[in-house]
Protein backbone atom coordinates (compact mmCIF):
# COMPACT_ATOMS: atom_id res chain seq x y z
CA UNK A 1 0.00 0.00 0.00
CA UNK A 2 1.26 3.47 -0.85
CA UNK A 3 0.74 6.50 1.30
CA UNK A 4 -0.66 9.60 -0.45
CA UNK A 5 2.40 11.57 0.74
CA UNK A 6 5.77 10.25 1.82
CA UNK A 7 7.48 11.36 5.06
CA UNK A 8 9.95 13.93 3.62
CA UNK A 9 7.19 15.77 1.77
CA UNK A 10 5.04 15.81 4.95
CA UNK A 11 7.96 17.23 6.93
CA UNK A 12 8.66 19.74 4.21
CA UNK A 13 5.10 20.99 4.26
CA UNK A 14 5.15 21.17 8.10
CA UNK A 15 8.40 23.09 8.47
CA UNK A 16 7.37 25.89 6.18
CA UNK A 17 7.78 29.45 7.37
CA UNK A 18 3.98 29.98 7.46
CA UNK A 19 3.54 27.08 9.89
CA UNK A 20 5.99 28.73 12.29
CA UNK A 21 4.12 32.00 11.93
CA UNK A 22 0.88 30.28 12.85
CA UNK A 23 2.45 28.46 15.81
CA UNK A 24 4.12 31.68 16.94
CA UNK A 25 0.86 33.58 16.75
CA UNK A 26 -0.96 30.87 18.69
CA UNK A 27 1.69 30.98 21.44
CA UNK A 28 1.50 34.80 21.59
CA UNK A 29 -2.27 34.67 22.00
CA UNK A 30 -1.97 31.93 24.63
CA UNK A 31 0.69 33.85 26.58
CA UNK A 32 -1.42 37.02 26.38
CA UNK A 33 -4.38 35.13 27.88
CA UNK A 34 -2.14 33.62 30.57
CA UNK A 35 -0.68 37.08 31.38
CA UNK A 36 -4.19 38.50 31.80
CA UNK A 37 -5.11 35.56 34.05
CA UNK A 38 -1.94 36.01 36.14
CA UNK A 39 -2.51 39.77 36.41
CA UNK A 40 -6.10 39.21 37.49
CA UNK A 41 -4.93 36.71 40.11
CA UNK A 42 -2.20 39.02 41.41
CA UNK A 43 -4.74 41.83 41.76
CA UNK A 44 -7.09 39.52 43.63
CA UNK A 45 -4.26 38.32 45.90
CA UNK A 46 -3.13 41.89 46.59
CA UNK A 47 -6.65 42.85 47.61
CA UNK A 48 -7.07 39.72 49.73
CA UNK A 49 -3.80 40.27 51.59
CA UNK A 50 -4.48 43.98 51.94
CA UNK A 51 -7.81 43.16 53.53
CA UNK A 52 -6.30 40.42 55.67
CA UNK A 53 -3.61 42.74 56.99
CA UNK A 54 -5.62 45.95 57.47
CA UNK A 55 -9.18 44.62 57.44
CA UNK A 56 -9.61 43.74 61.14
CA UNK A 57 -8.40 47.17 62.33
CA UNK A 58 -10.54 49.02 59.76
CA UNK A 59 -13.63 46.99 60.61
CA UNK A 60 -12.99 47.61 64.33
CA UNK A 61 -12.70 51.37 63.72
CA UNK A 62 -15.84 51.35 61.60
CA UNK A 63 -17.71 49.47 64.30
CA UNK A 64 -16.51 52.06 66.86
CA UNK A 65 -17.76 54.87 64.60
CA UNK A 66 -21.19 53.22 64.36
CA UNK A 67 -21.26 52.82 68.12
CA UNK A 68 -20.37 56.51 68.62
CA UNK A 69 -23.07 57.54 66.14
CA UNK A 70 -25.57 55.51 68.14
CA UNK A 71 -24.47 57.27 71.34
CA UNK A 72 -24.89 60.69 69.71
CA UNK A 73 -28.37 59.66 68.56
CA UNK A 74 -29.39 59.51 72.25
CA UNK A 75 -29.42 63.30 72.13
CA UNK A 76 -29.12 64.02 68.43
CA UNK A 77 -29.91 67.76 68.59
CA UNK A 78 -27.06 68.41 71.04
CA UNK A 79 -24.42 66.50 69.10
CA UNK A 80 -24.74 67.70 65.51
CA UNK A 81 -21.03 68.66 65.06
CA UNK A 82 -19.93 65.37 66.58
CA UNK A 83 -22.25 63.45 64.24
CA UNK A 84 -20.73 65.24 61.24
CA UNK A 85 -17.23 64.39 62.47
CA UNK A 86 -18.08 60.76 63.08
CA UNK A 87 -19.66 60.38 59.64
CA UNK A 88 -16.49 61.80 58.05
CA UNK A 89 -14.40 59.34 60.07
CA UNK A 90 -16.61 56.43 59.00
CA UNK A 91 -16.43 57.56 55.35
CA UNK A 92 -12.62 57.58 55.48
CA UNK A 93 -12.56 54.02 56.82
CA UNK A 94 -15.09 52.91 54.21
CA UNK A 95 -13.03 54.45 51.39
CA UNK A 96 -9.98 52.58 52.61
CA UNK A 97 -11.96 49.34 52.77
CA UNK A 98 -13.45 49.89 49.29
CA UNK A 99 -9.97 49.79 47.74
CA UNK A 100 -9.37 46.37 49.29
CA UNK A 101 -12.69 44.81 48.32
CA UNK A 102 -14.27 43.42 45.20
CA UNK A 103 -17.67 42.11 44.13
CA UNK A 104 -20.73 42.41 46.35
CA UNK A 105 -18.85 43.77 49.35
CA UNK A 106 -17.38 46.60 47.29
CA UNK A 107 -20.85 47.53 45.99
CA UNK A 108 -22.22 47.47 49.52
CA UNK A 109 -19.47 49.79 50.79
CA UNK A 110 -19.94 52.07 47.76
CA UNK A 111 -23.66 52.38 48.47
CA UNK A 112 -23.05 53.37 52.10
CA UNK A 113 -20.49 55.96 50.96
CA UNK A 114 -23.09 57.45 48.61
CA UNK A 115 -25.59 57.57 51.49
CA UNK A 116 -23.04 59.33 53.72
CA UNK A 117 -22.22 61.85 50.98
CA UNK A 118 -25.92 62.62 50.53
CA UNK A 119 -26.61 62.82 54.26
CA UNK A 120 -26.94 66.36 55.52
CA UNK A 121 -26.55 66.60 59.28
CA UNK A 122 -29.31 68.97 60.36
CA UNK A 123 -31.84 68.94 63.19
CA UNK A 124 -34.57 67.82 60.77
CA UNK A 125 -32.46 65.04 59.32
CA UNK A 126 -32.21 62.64 62.26
CA UNK A 127 -34.02 59.90 60.36
CA UNK A 128 -31.47 59.97 57.54
CA UNK A 129 -28.53 59.85 59.97
CA UNK A 130 -30.19 56.89 61.64
CA UNK A 131 -30.50 55.12 58.27
CA UNK A 132 -26.80 55.70 57.62
CA UNK A 133 -26.00 54.29 61.07
CA UNK A 134 -28.00 51.12 60.33
CA UNK A 135 -26.28 50.76 56.93
CA UNK A 136 -22.85 51.03 58.57
CA UNK A 137 -23.82 48.34 61.10
CA UNK A 138 -24.92 46.08 58.23
CA UNK A 139 -21.64 46.63 56.37
CA UNK A 140 -19.67 45.84 59.54
CA UNK A 141 -21.57 42.56 59.98
CA UNK A 142 -21.14 41.65 56.31
CA UNK A 143 -17.41 42.38 56.41
CA UNK A 144 -16.94 40.41 59.61
CA UNK A 145 -18.48 37.38 57.90
CA UNK A 146 -16.38 37.97 54.78
CA UNK A 147 -13.24 38.21 56.93
CA UNK A 148 -14.08 34.83 58.50
CA UNK A 149 -14.45 33.31 55.02
CA UNK A 150 -11.09 34.79 54.01
CA UNK A 151 -9.35 32.92 56.84
CA UNK A 152 -10.05 29.69 54.97
CA UNK A 153 -8.97 30.92 51.54
CA UNK A 154 -5.45 30.22 50.36
CA UNK B 1 -28.26 34.76 54.61
CA UNK B 2 -27.17 38.41 54.56
CA UNK B 3 -30.74 39.66 54.06
CA UNK B 4 -31.95 37.43 56.92
CA UNK B 5 -29.31 38.93 59.23
CA UNK B 6 -30.19 42.42 57.99
CA UNK B 7 -33.81 41.83 59.01
CA UNK B 8 -32.67 41.21 62.60
CA UNK B 9 -30.44 44.28 62.50
CA UNK B 10 -33.39 46.37 61.27
CA UNK B 11 -35.59 45.00 64.06
CA UNK B 12 -33.06 45.77 66.81
CA UNK B 13 -32.34 49.19 65.25
CA UNK B 14 -36.07 49.91 65.51
CA UNK B 15 -36.02 49.00 69.23
CA UNK B 16 -32.96 51.24 69.58
CA UNK B 17 -34.79 54.15 67.94
CA UNK B 18 -37.88 53.66 70.13
CA UNK B 19 -35.62 53.55 73.22
CA UNK B 20 -33.74 56.69 72.21
CA UNK B 21 -37.03 58.47 71.42
CA UNK B 22 -38.26 57.47 74.94
CA UNK B 23 -41.17 55.55 73.40
CA UNK B 24 -39.96 52.29 74.88
CA UNK B 25 -39.31 52.31 78.64
CA UNK B 26 -36.96 49.74 80.12
CA UNK B 27 -36.87 48.69 83.77
CA UNK B 28 -33.88 47.22 85.59
CA UNK B 29 -34.36 43.90 87.43
CA UNK B 30 -32.26 41.38 89.28
CA UNK B 31 -31.26 38.59 86.93
CA UNK B 32 -33.22 35.35 87.24
CA UNK B 33 -31.29 32.68 89.15
CA UNK B 34 -30.82 30.42 86.13
CA UNK B 35 -28.62 33.03 84.43
CA UNK B 36 -26.06 32.82 87.24
CA UNK B 37 -26.08 29.09 87.86
CA UNK B 38 -22.44 28.78 86.76
CA UNK B 39 -21.15 32.02 88.23
CA UNK B 40 -17.53 30.87 87.88
CA UNK B 41 -18.02 30.76 84.10
CA UNK B 42 -20.77 33.27 83.37
CA UNK B 43 -22.16 36.25 85.27
CA UNK B 44 -25.07 38.62 84.75
CA UNK B 45 -25.30 41.66 87.04
CA UNK B 46 -28.59 43.20 85.94
CA UNK B 47 -31.25 42.61 83.31
CA UNK B 48 -33.49 45.21 81.64
CA UNK B 49 -37.03 44.37 80.66
CA UNK B 50 -39.73 46.00 78.61
CA UNK B 51 -42.81 45.07 76.59
CA UNK B 52 -43.17 45.63 72.88
CA UNK B 53 -46.71 45.01 71.56
CA UNK B 54 -47.46 43.11 74.80
CA UNK B 55 -44.47 40.85 74.19
CA UNK B 56 -41.97 40.81 77.07
CA UNK B 57 -38.33 41.40 76.07
CA UNK B 58 -35.21 41.06 78.20
CA UNK B 59 -31.81 42.61 77.56
CA UNK B 60 -28.65 41.94 79.51
CA UNK B 61 -24.91 41.82 79.24
CA UNK B 62 -23.26 38.59 80.25
CA UNK B 63 -19.61 38.32 81.24
CA UNK B 64 -18.28 34.88 80.37
CA UNK B 65 -15.02 33.04 80.69
CA UNK B 66 -13.22 32.06 77.48
CA UNK B 67 -11.07 28.97 77.85
CA UNK B 68 -8.20 28.02 75.56
CA UNK B 69 -9.68 26.14 72.58
CA UNK B 70 -8.77 22.47 72.40
CA UNK B 71 -6.29 21.71 69.63
CA UNK B 72 -6.49 18.51 67.69
CA UNK B 73 -2.99 17.95 66.22
CA UNK B 74 -4.34 15.43 63.71
CA UNK B 75 -6.98 17.70 62.27
CA UNK B 76 -5.94 19.22 58.95
CA UNK B 77 -8.32 22.14 59.30
CA UNK B 78 -7.14 22.91 62.85
CA UNK B 79 -3.50 23.03 61.84
CA UNK B 80 -4.40 25.07 58.76
CA UNK B 81 -6.31 27.53 60.92
CA UNK B 82 -3.56 27.78 63.53
CA UNK B 83 -0.84 28.38 60.98
CA UNK B 84 -2.92 31.20 59.49
CA UNK B 85 -1.95 31.04 55.84
CA UNK B 86 -0.78 34.44 54.78
CA UNK B 87 1.19 35.08 57.93
CA UNK B 88 -1.26 37.48 59.57
CA UNK B 89 -1.54 35.67 62.86
CA UNK B 90 -3.63 37.07 65.64
CA UNK B 91 -1.60 37.82 68.77
CA UNK B 92 -1.68 34.96 71.25
CA UNK B 93 -4.26 35.58 73.96
CA UNK B 94 -3.78 34.88 77.65
CA UNK B 95 -6.30 32.19 78.49
CA UNK B 96 -8.64 32.10 80.24
CA UNK B 97 -9.99 35.60 79.80
CA UNK B 98 -13.35 37.24 80.41
CA UNK B 99 -15.43 38.60 77.52
CA UNK B 100 -18.76 40.39 77.30
CA UNK B 101 -21.76 39.59 75.17
CA UNK B 102 -25.10 41.39 74.93
CA UNK B 103 -28.16 39.18 74.83
CA UNK B 104 -31.65 40.20 73.76
CA UNK B 105 -34.38 37.65 74.23
CA UNK B 106 -38.10 37.28 73.83
CA UNK B 107 -39.59 35.86 77.01
CA UNK B 108 -42.30 33.28 77.45
CA UNK B 109 -45.12 33.65 79.98
CA UNK B 110 -43.05 32.16 82.81
CA UNK B 111 -40.23 34.64 82.22
CA UNK B 112 -37.77 32.28 80.58
CA UNK B 113 -35.87 33.26 77.46
CA UNK B 114 -37.85 31.71 74.61
CA UNK B 115 -35.90 33.16 71.71
CA UNK B 116 -32.51 34.83 71.56
CA UNK B 117 -31.76 37.44 68.89
CA UNK B 118 -28.69 36.76 66.71
CA UNK B 119 -25.48 38.50 67.78
CA UNK B 120 -24.59 41.81 66.15
CA UNK B 121 -23.00 45.13 67.14
CA UNK B 122 -26.41 46.82 67.20
CA UNK B 123 -27.24 44.84 70.37
CA UNK B 124 -24.35 46.54 72.21
CA UNK B 125 -25.65 49.91 71.00
CA UNK B 126 -29.13 49.04 72.24
CA UNK B 127 -27.65 48.09 75.63
CA UNK B 128 -25.83 51.46 75.78
CA UNK B 129 -29.06 53.29 74.91
CA UNK B 130 -30.99 51.38 77.58
CA UNK B 131 -28.43 52.13 80.32
CA UNK B 132 -28.39 55.76 79.11
CA UNK B 133 -32.17 55.88 79.57
CA UNK B 134 -32.32 53.99 82.88
CA UNK B 135 -29.46 55.97 84.42
CA UNK B 136 -31.18 59.21 83.36
CA UNK B 137 -28.07 60.56 81.63
CA UNK B 138 -30.06 62.98 79.45
CA UNK B 139 -31.77 64.59 82.44
CA UNK B 140 -28.46 64.69 84.30
CA UNK B 141 -26.74 66.45 81.39
CA UNK B 142 -29.62 68.93 81.09
CA UNK B 143 -29.41 69.69 84.84
CA UNK B 144 -25.66 70.26 84.70
CA UNK B 145 -25.96 72.52 81.65
CA UNK B 146 -28.82 74.46 83.29
CA UNK B 147 -26.65 75.12 86.37
CA UNK B 148 -23.65 76.03 84.24
CA UNK B 149 -25.63 78.60 82.26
Amino acid sequence: MRLPMDLPSVLNSLFKLETFYIIGNLFSIASFIISIFVLWNIRKLRKTYGLRARGPALIRDLSRSASNLSKFLNQYDDFLPQVTEELARAAAKLRSLRRKLGGDQRTLVKNVLIRIDQCEVTVQNEEQVRLVYVEIVKVVEELKDYQKDLDWEV
Amino acid sequence: MASEKNKWIDAVAKLLQLTQDRKLKWDPHSPPAYLNLQSDRQRVEVVYETRFNEKPIRLYQTTYKVERPRRDPYSFTTSLRLNQIGGFEQPELDYPYWAKKTVLELLDESGFGAWTFPQSDVLDDLFDAVTYQVAGVKEFLDEILAVAS
